[in-house]
């Protein structure tokens, strides 16, 4: 057991299949994730495990990614957390709502894993 | 210290020195001493000459250098001198060599004197001064020489006259130094003058204490000899020495002419010489020598004084004349109106005249010497700046007008005329500066103005004339009276416009103006241009200028033709009538409809009749009643009464008691005389006095013969006619008075002939038939009649004549005779006919307009007065269903608009305001016509109400074309409505696509890259290509999801672009490279000829998928082997990107539709070649989002070139251009 834990990275989706897929990327690059599949359980995992980092979606039920990154910038506890936004959008203000929330990046869809794992990784700073 | 090394200067110490020596010669009257004293000065001054002499240039010299040899003379004469002294007590005795070194001296110092002399003047006078001088010298010294002589023959007086000789000598250097005196600025310029008044001072000293032998050697008289070398030697050593002989007023340098040193020298040195030579060899010369020289002299001293004399006088003449210029020209400034005031360049006031103190109150001591914007008002400031700059750019500044400050702080308007003064060189040193006051002018010229502008306005005529009668004004209110324009009158005598027959009046309007009087309402006639005259009434005055003197004559003339013309007629026909009734038998009097005694006039024979005078009865209401006969008066005053009530005439006897008491008996006749609207006007009537008739009848024809004859002066056709029958059925003419053949043509036996004459032959035809109908009526009838009809003049013209007629009865109602009269109203009906006409004209006029005009009563229905014929048109009523129905419009108002038209109505009438509205009326056809009514409230000239009139306007086709209007409106805004939703539709779709396409290939290639990458197990090469072709299929289903997206946001004018720095060249590199695979297959060859760049501006994502797109087209249509090459460069300030390939080509009806979404070429299909119809579509919309255009040129089996062309100042306004 490492004396340094390996960073804890959030991931919500609300399809499973992007989920699984940006977990197993992520863990293979020895992060440890939690899955969220909603905006609720996302903000709700988050409040508790306090990720290093969130990957969210930008369209969720319940809570929006948006919403999610809003609440996050306010909470005392979470408001350092970096948060990229996933989007199938392309408008440019849709990017900029996203700015306005509080998000750190953004990645559209589709993207390769590989470029999600790189974002990350630039993040916090694991090269 | 500066003063004492002032006096440690070489000159000032030796003037120091000198001086001391003096001192100490006098003082110490050793001989010895003296005499070293005495030589040492000498030398010492002939050393100092000498060093002086050194230090200058050579050409200045020679003045010095004789100066030099005087004083080398002078020590000769000291040496010679101390000597006889000390060897024998006593100084030399004359004719020694003693004088031969004075002489030599004195006449070189002498010399020197005629430098200073000569350097004053040049040319002829300058020589002939040397000359004088130089023929002076020689005689002073030939007589010194001739002395000796002299005292041979023993003369005593010859002898003492020779001796004074030295003061001669002496006398000369006073004059050479008086003539020749330079200012005394410098010390050289003293000290020489100095020395030789001192030299003559101890000359004359010596000659005189000589001649009284009171001399004795090395006393205080010999001071001056002594100083005269320690001044020369002083001099010589300033350094200004050189400057002493410099000419200062000649324009050439000092070099004296050669005949003059020449004399100089013969006259300087000749009698020395000849005295040493006489003294060595002791003979005698002759004395013609110095003869000569006396003549030679006074020649040259009579020349030389004529010389003079013209020049003193042609310079006194044009002294004078100059002076004599001076003074006129000071006289005039001083005298000039204007103010006249010089200053200099800097605007210092230098003078300032007469004229100038009056205009500004500033005396000239108060204002010389202070600047000139003294008289610059505060908002004037800059104006004195600009006219000097104008000034200075060689401007004469004549008449500017401007506005100037006085002492007391008046404002002063003035006229300026300003000119430089300049001196040689044209540089402006002053400024001379006329200024005249134009404060007087300005206002009287305003006031002139505004009298001329109430004259030209004035509806008087107004005419200004000189005293002559020459018209100089003549307004517009004197053309419109006389015809006559000012243009045609103006110069000409007024004579001419006034009547001929009136134009005596002239002499007597000035003979009263000059009187002083002024003439108030003076009538007289004009002659108009027309030929006719006018009435004026003039008001005259005299013009008297400012001094009061006459200077013309100016009238207002009213004019008065029209007043005057009525007056006169007037005045006529009342005096023609007064004295027609008051020469009458009979007492004629008018009363007031009021009744009893409300007499306005009453003729004078009323006095005959009662004693009482017309004034009387005026004066006193109550005098009729009073002088009724007791008996008579209740009567009398009951049937005045009801005559009065009932409007009918008044025909009764009755008595008077006159003044004297006694009774008079009278018929009384009056009718009551109405106006045009039939109300009663006045009752008028006469009172014959009837005592004798009554008395006896026969006086009853003369009675009636004084009726007839007033009768027959009526301007009135009278008649009577008598009944045939007792019924009063039958009537027969009786009388009619004679104005029947003036008036009508026709004699009285004409009308006496018959009855039926009147009726068949006068009354016109159209009328016979009514007349005579009225005529029974009025028979049958009590009081008569009164009609209007036409009769037939005599000459067949027809004429309208009113017919009154009363029938008097018994008292028991049978008729005794019907009287009436005919009075001729042809032209009343004319004028009536003329109005009708009139009427008629605009009825037909409103008539035919295309509305309907009507004219309502102000009553509570609002009743049609009158209603336009159109109306029938538009509703189907005519207008005789109008008028008789005056419920018609409020039935017909359509009972959606009745309440509020009403309403309307009633609002308006009330507040008594225009009424508009627009409603529907129903026509007689149940059709429904829109209207647009308009009224007003028409008012009398007496501002009451009259009635209201408007107009009604069918509006029917106009409301209907709006409804229309309004429901297509209708129906395109519910079309919009639904295009706006399918849009937000579309919107939403494009949304949904992008959202829901985009995850699962998110997935799919997410996946397949886990697999590609070996994190699901080592794949074999067979999977690997598979799973590849999935892969490529996905990234193009990718591309394809990516090119629908960005058709839609370019349709749904989304399209955003952003704007940055981007490196071309670098994005062609990276088109080429991505395109590379793709063209390695083929083996087609890939070119990039890219120039050096400037910066573009645009979005490089953007610009990087335009060239993909074409790139990839290219190498997609470009057969094997082939060459596909991509071009950036600069042309025409615009950027221009080519893709040109070595392909299959377009076919050129295939061109136009290129750019079309999801078109593709016929080749394309043939051929197989994939593609989606999408890559130029995209291409050309971000060609045209940054504000550039794209085009294709393409030849079959050749190629195509594609180019698109991008401004590099992309306008931001057209990024979403899309």
């Amino acid at each position: 057991v490492s004396a340094v834990r390996d960073p804890l990275v959030l991931v919500a989706d609300d399809d499973r299949d992007i989920l699984s897929l940006v977990a197993f990327r992520l863990e293979r690059s020895g992060y440890r994730v939690v899955q969220a599949h909603d905006g609720r359980e996302a903000l709700d995992l988050a409040l508790e495990e306090k990720p290093d980092l969130a990957v969210l979606d930008l369209m969720m039920p319940r809570l929006t990614g948006l919403e999610v990154t809003r609440a996050l910038r306010d909470d005392e506890r979470t408001r350092e957390v970096p948060v990229i936004l996933l989007t199938a959008r392309v408008q440019e203000s849709d990017v900029q709502a996203g700015f306005a929330a509080g998000a750190t990046a953004y990645v559209k869809k589709p993207f390769s894993p590989q470029e999600l794992r790189d974002r990350v990784d630039a993040l916090l700073e694991r090269a | 210290v500066t003063r004492l090394s002032g006096l440690l200067r070489p000159w000032a110490l030796l003037l120091c020195a000198g001086g001391a020596a003096t001192v100490a010669y006098h003082l110490v009257r050793e001989p010895v001493f003296q005499a070293v004293v005495a030589l040492g000065i000498v030398v010492a001054a002939l050393v100092a000459i000498t060093v002086g002499l050194r230090a200058h240039r050579p050409a200045r010299r020679l003045p010095w250098i004789i100066l030099a040899a005087s004083q080398a003379a002078a020590l000769g004469s000291w040496i010679v001198w101390e000597h006889s002294i000390l060897t024998t007590g006593s100084s030399p005795s004359p004719g020694s060599f003693e004088d031969v070194f004075w002489l030599t001296s004195n006449l070189l110092l002498l010399a020197t004197a005629s430098f200073l002399l000569v350097r004053r003047q040049a040319g002829i006078a300058g020589l002939l001064d040397a000359g004088i001088l130089s023929a002076g010298i020689a005689l002073a010294a030939w007589l010194f020489v001739f002395s000796r002589h002299v005292e041979d023959v023993g003369s005593v007086g010859l002898s003492s006259g020779t001796t004074l000789t030295y003061a001669l000598l002496d006398a000369l250097m006073l004059a050479v130094l008086l003539r020749g005196m330079p200012s005394l600025r410098s010390a050289p310029a003293m000290l020489v003058p100095a020395a030789i008044v001192a030299v003559l001072a101890t000359d004359s000293l010596y000659n005189w204490l000589a001649v009284t032998g009171t001399y004795t050697p090395g006393a205080w008289a010999d001071l001056g000899w002594l100083l005269a070398p320690v001044f020369l030697g002083a001099a010589a050593l300033h350094p200004a020495m050189v400057t002493l002989f410099d000419r200062t007023s000649g324009h050439r340098e000092a070099s004296p002419s050669r005949p003059f040193l020449g004399l100089l020298l013969l006259a300087a040195l000749g009698a020395p010489l000849v005295m040493t030579v006489e003294l060595v060899t002791g003979r005698e010369t002759d004395s013609v020598i110095g003869l000569a020289c006396a003549v030679a002299l006074s020649v040259l001293v009579v020349v030389r004084l004529a010389l003079l004399i013209r020049r003193a006088e042609r310079l006194s003449v044009a002294l004078r004349i100059e002076d004599e210029r001076a003074r006129h020209l000071a006289a005039i400034v001083e005298s000039s109106n204007d103010a006249i005031i010089s200053m200099d360049s800097k605007g210092t006031i230098l003078s300032w005249n007469a004229a100038a103190a009056r205009m500004y109150g500033y005396e000239p001591a108060e204002v010389v010497g202070k600047p000139i914007t003294l008289l610059v008002p505060p908002e004037r400031s800059e104006d004195p700046d600009l006219l000097v700059e104008r000034l200075e750019a060689g401007e004469e500044i004549e008449s500017y007008e401007t506005v100037s400050l006085a002492k007391d702080g008046r404002r002063v308007q003035i006229s300026l005329s300003i000119s430089a003064i300049r001196d040689v060189q044209g540089k402006v040193v002053g400024l001379s500066t006329i200024a005249r006051d134009i404060t007087e002018r300005r206002r009287a010229e305003d006031a002139r103005q505004r009298l001329a502008a109430i004259a030209e306005a004035s509806s008087d005529a107004i005419i200004g004339t000189e005293l002559d009668g020459r018209v100089v004004s003549w307004n517009a209110a004197a053309e419109a009276v006389s015809g006559w324009s000012a243009a045609e009158i103006v110069g000409r005598n007024v004579a001419n416009v006034i009547a001929a027959e009136r134009r005596d009046d002239l002499p007597e309007l000035l003979a009263r103006l000059e009187r002083g009087e002024r003439v108030i309402s003076f009538d007289t006639q004009l002659a108009c241009k027309d030929g006719s005259t006018a009435e004026i009434s003039l008001s005259v005055a005299l013009v008297r200028d400012a001094a009061g003197v006459p200077s013309g004559i100016s009238a207002v003339a009213r004019d008065v033709t029209a007043t005057k013309e009525a007056d006169r007629k007037l005045q006529e026909a009342e005096k023609r009538y007064r004295s027609l009734v008051e020469q009458l038998p009979f007492a004629t009097y008018i009363d007031s409809p009021g009744g009893i005694g409300s007499s306005t006039y009453l003729s004078p024979q009323i006095e005959a009749m009662t004693g009482h005078a017309p004034q009387e009865w005026l004066d006193d209401p109550e005098l009729f009643q009073k002088l009724l006969h007791p008996d008579d008066r209740e009567r009398v005053v009951a049937e005045v009464q009801r005559a009065t009530d009932a409007g009918e005439p008044v025909l009764q006897e009755y008595r008077f008691v006159a003044r004297n008491g006694e009774t008079v008996w009278v018929r009384d006749s009056a009718v009551m005389v109405r106006d045009e609207d039939g109300n009663p006007a006045w009752r008028q009537g006469f009172v014959i006095d009837i005592t004798e008739t009554k008395g006896a009848e026969g006086r009853l024809r003369e009675a009636e013969a004084r009726y007839r004859t007033l009768v027959e002066q009526l301007p009135v056709i009278t008649y009577i006619d008598i009944p045939v029958d007792d019924r009063g059925e039958l009537w027969r003419p009786s009388y009619v008075s004679p104005q029947l053949t003036e008036t009508l043509g026709w004699t009285t036996d004409d009308w006496m002939s018959r009855t039926g004459f009147y009726y068949d032959t006068m009354v016109h035809p159209e009328d016979r038939e009514w007349v005579v109908a009225a005529h029974e009526r009025a028979f049958a009838s009590e009081s008569g009649h009164t009609i209007e009809h036409r009769l037939l003049h005599r000459d067949g013209s027809t004429r309208w004549f009113v017919d009154q007629m009363v029938i008097a009865r018994d008292e028991h109602g049978g008729p005794l005779w019907s009287q009436g009269y005919l009075l001729d109203i042809t032209e009343r009906k004319a004028s009536e006919e003329r109005i009708r006409l009139a009427e008629s004209r605009y009825r037909s006029l409103v008539e035919q307009l295309p509305l309907v005009v009507y004219i309502d009563a102000l009553d509570e229905d609002s009743s049609a007065i009158y209603m336009s014929p159109q109306i029938e048109a538009m509703l189907g009523y005519t207008v005789d269903e109008w008028l008789s129905d005056r419920e018609l419009f409020k039935k017909l108002l359509h009972e959606d608009d009745r309440e509020r038209v009403l309403a309307e109505i009633h609002r308006t009438q009330r507040e008594e305001l225009p009424f508009t509205a627009e409603y529907r009326l129903v026509g007689k056809d149940g059709r429904v016509v829109w209207v647009h009514d308009e009224d007003a409230l028409i008012r009398g000239e007496d501002g009451l109400p009259l009635y209201t009139q408007g107009f009604m306007l069918d509006i029917t086709n106009r409301v209907e074309a709006e409804r229309e209007l309004e429901r297509l409106l209708e129906v395109e805004r519910a079309h919009n409505e639904e295009l706006r939703e399918l849009d937000g539709l579309k919107d939403e779709f494009v949304a949904l696509v992008s959202h829901e396409l985009r995850t699962p290939l998110t997935s799919i290639r997410g996946y397949l890259e886990l697999v590609l990458d070996g994190e699901a197990g080592a794949l074999d090469e067979e999977q690997a290509r598979f799973l590849r072709v999935v892969e490529r299929n996905a990234i193009r289903l990718q591309g394809l999801v990516g090119d629908l997206l960005f058709i839609a946001q370019v349709e749904a004018g989304r399209l955003a672009i952003e704007s940055a720095p981007v490196d071309i060249a670098e994005i062609v590199d990276e088109s080429i490279e991505a395109a590379r695979p793709a063209a390695g297959e083929k083996q087609l060859e890939l070119a990039v000829e890219t120039d050096h760049l400037a910066a573009f501006c645009g979005d490089r994502g953007r610009l990087g998928q335009l060239l993909d797109n074409l790139v990839s087209n290219a190498v997609k249509f470009t057969p094997p082997g082939g060459r596909v090459t991509v071009r950036a460069a600069e042309a025409g300030g615009r950027l221009e990107l080519s893709v040109a390939d070595t392909g299959i080509g377009i076919p050129e009806l295939e061109q136009g539709q290129l750019f079309q979404r999801f078109f593709r070429s016929s080749t394309a299909t043939e051929q197989a070649i994939p593609g989606t119809g999408l890559g130029l579509t995209i291409a050309k919309a971000i060609a045209e989002a940054h504000g550039g255009t794209i085009r294709c040129e393409s030849a079959e089996g050749v190629g195509t070139t594609f180019t698109v062309e991008l401004p590099f100042d992309v306008d931001t306004s057209l990024e979403e251009a899309a």
